[in-house]
């Protein structure tokens, strides 16, 4: 099947190092959530996955074969990028259109459809839309496109609240009665937690994190309660995103808790949470 | 194949608007000149209708990349599709704009007596010889505003100035160079030219043949700038 | 039904407790269809994997089956099933804590049973 294969993937500019030895398997027919913070370089990272920018070292390969120039891979992959790059006097329905001639697996019925749902006017040049509409008209695209990869730069950059609603359930629905690879680059991750089935993290340019989040988030907890109390339980455990609000902390442990655990937390009259894979995220990558 | 077609069809597309204004304002001037000629009969000859197509089809080469490598990028098409793909779109844009100057010519010099640059410098008056010449130079123009604007935008702001100022000097140079020869590098440099556009011999076909050969060279470059380009704004 | 994210249950045994209330609530009755799970995944905004590991746990337990080409439908005996199994699970599930909680309050047993008999409030000791 068509695993898409990240090896040893680093970018430089100049001297600075935007990606570092990235080497990760993105398997078939899952939803994939590219974290980070602002400048991590998942922006990067998708660019080189697109054959739009080459990286400084090692090789993205889809299916045994590299993305480089190569038109057989690239034509099963669209990418929703953050650049506009459709041409800004053309109307939305052309760009369907043109985009039917370069993915024939365009399903046009399909997308005027969604256009409609979304309210999207699609005689409309591209240049007239705003900026929550421009993601719309790039994400319908995308979803209309068929392609067996599709990766999603920031999809709802600029949407309201039921528009975000809108793309979940109908990315949601696209998966399910089509499975393909999906990858997600966003911020919002409390949105787009349930919907991901691994989160790919990436800090300052490296990799931190590849997991399901259902592993993430169950070998994770949150201990809190007074600080000295709390300071005594984390000792010797791998903590993050330590907080302290007066006499009270809370920390998260990069653990499972394990009987004597409990037993310790009981005694020393501490709570454990379930982790918020937000909190989670910000404590991995600050 | 069909592929790399899709990238030209849709090149041609972009041209498509500005190339039908062209040739309306181009009819409606060869109108007026008609109506013009017809109320003073005297013999006034009229030509060089072809360097009009000649500078509209070198501004199109300029205008022909950016917004366009963009959308193919969009689209996931390689660089080397888009490469081949506009360089067919170019070509067929040049045969075709050729070919529509030489009938609207030869049926505007059954009207009044317009003489066609091909017979102005060649002497040589047949159809074949009229389309190639102006393909030729189309192609030409075309290719070198392409290798222009892929030049601008490969560049960064130094670059960009150092580009733009960089003939000056250039031709200094050569000015320098020339009246240290006693003036033997211009005079080679015409020769060469001469006989290159076929006017020793009065050969269109020379000409014609020196220009294609000159857009090859120049598009056998622009492969260089084309193969690492990337998104810009 | 309803799927609370912040809780401590992995949302997919949330999701098949949800669905064997239903059942034993008879909204979804022995030998019929229940939603899909692409329904189930778009109304919740949940990874349809999520949604189909709930749906599995189900069929694994005999409480589902799959009908090629037609979806998800209740097997029969399934309400039986489900109440045995909850019945077995009750005690782990709210007597323990119950009892835990009590213990910290100082509330005795006897309490305990006059609250569940007559549901009064009792003075703290």
């Amino acid at each position: 099947m068509k695993a898409i294969e990240i090896k040893g993937v680093s970018k430089s500019y100049g001297n600075t190092r935007a990606l570092d030895k990235i080497t990760i398997t993105i398997e078939p027919n899952r939803i994939y959530g590219l974290l980070g913070r602002n400048g991590a370089g998942k922006t990067t990272l998708l660019n080189m996955m697109t054959n739009r920018i080459f990286p400084t070292e090692g090789d993205i390969t889809v299916d045994g074969e590299t993305v480089y120039e190569n038109d057989k891979v690239l034509r099963n992959m669209f990418y929703m990028s953050e650049q506009n790059l459709y041409p800004e006097g053309e109307k939305v329905k052309d760009i369907y259109k043109w985009t039917k001639e370069f993915y024939p697996s365009f399903d046009m019925e399909y997308a005027k459809g969604l256009s409609q749902k979304f309210g999207l006017d699609v005689n409309k040049k591209v240049k007239a839309l705003s900026t929550g509409y421009t993601s719309i008209f790039k994400a319908i695209t995308a979803l209309a496109s068929n392609a067996g990869i599709i990766l999603f730069d920031e999809p709802v950059l600029g949407l309201d609240a039921n528009h975000r609603d809108m793309f979940y359930k109908e990315l949601i629905a696209n998966y399910s009665e089509c499975p393909k690879t999906i990858i997600i680059s966003t911020h919002l991750i409390d949105e787009v937690a349930a919907v991901l089935e691994e989160a790919i993290i990436i800090k300052e340019g490296k990799l931190i994190i590849k997991q399901s989040v259902e592993e993430l988030l169950s070998g994770a907890y949150t201990v809190s309660g007074e600080a000295s109390k709390v300071d005594k339980y984390i000792q010797g455990k791998k903590c993050v995103g330590i907080e302290t609000i007066g006499g009270f902390k809370s920390a998260t442990v990069m653990e499972v808790a394990n009987d004597k655990d409990q037993a310790l937390a009981e005694e020393l009259k501490v709570e454990f949470t379930k982790p918020e894979l937000q909190k989670l995220f910000i404590s991995l990558t600050n | 194949m069909n592929s790399i077609l899709k990238v030209s069809k849709y090149q041609i597309h972009d041209f498509k608007k500005s190339v039908m204004i062209f040739y309306s304002i181009i009819l409606l001037l060869s109108l007026a000149l008609i109506v013009l000629m017809s109320k003073n009969p005297e013999e006034v000859t009229f030509g060089g209708l072809e360097m009009t197509t000649a500078i509209f089809i070198f501004v199109a080469g300029l205008n022909c990349f950016k917004s366009n490598f963009k959308f193919m990028l969009a689209n996931n098409v390689s660089r080397k599709r888009f490469y081949i793909g506009n360089i067919i779109a170019l070509v067929s844009v040049a045969a075709f704009m050729a070919l529509l100057d030489t009938i609207l010519h030869n049926a505007l010099s059954l009207i009044f007596p317009y003489e066609n640059m091909v017979f102005q410098i060649y002497n040589n008056n047949s159809f074949f010889a009229k389309f190639l010449w102006s393909f030729g130079l189309n192609t030409l123009l075309v290719c070198l505003g392409w290798f222009i604007t892929m030049l601008y935008y490969r560049c960064n702001k130094v670059m960009k100035i150092i580009v733009s100022i960089a003939p000056i000097p250039i031709i200094a140079l050569f000015q320098y160079i020339n009246r240290l020869s006693g003036g033997l590098v211009s005079k080679a440099a015409a020769d060469l030219l001469y006989k290159a556009l076929g006017l020793a011999n009065n050969n269109a076909y020379v000409g014609a043949l020196s220009f294609l050969v000159g857009a090859a060279v120049i598009t056998l470059i622009c492969f260089v700038p084309v193969r690492n380009a990337t998104a810009k704004d | 039904m309803f799927i609370d994210f912040s809780s401590e249950k992995p949302i997919y045994m949330q999701l098949a407790e949800a669905i064997e209330d239903n059942i034993l609530k008879g909204i979804f009755e022995e030998e019929a269809q229940i939603v899909s799970t692409t329904e189930i995944s778009v109304k919740y905004k949940i990874n349809p994997a999520t949604a189909g590991k709930g749906i599995n746990m189900l069929v694994d337990e005999g409480i589902l089956y799959k009908k090629r080409g037609l979806g998800m439908f209740v097997s029969t005996g399934a309400k039986k099933k489900i109440l045995e199994k909850r019945k077995n699970s009750f005690y782990e599930e709210y007597v323990k804590s119950l009892l835990e909680e009590a213990a910290k309050l100082n509330i005795s047993k006897e309490d305990i049973i006059s609250m569940i008999e007559g549901g009064k409030e009792i003075e703290s000791n």
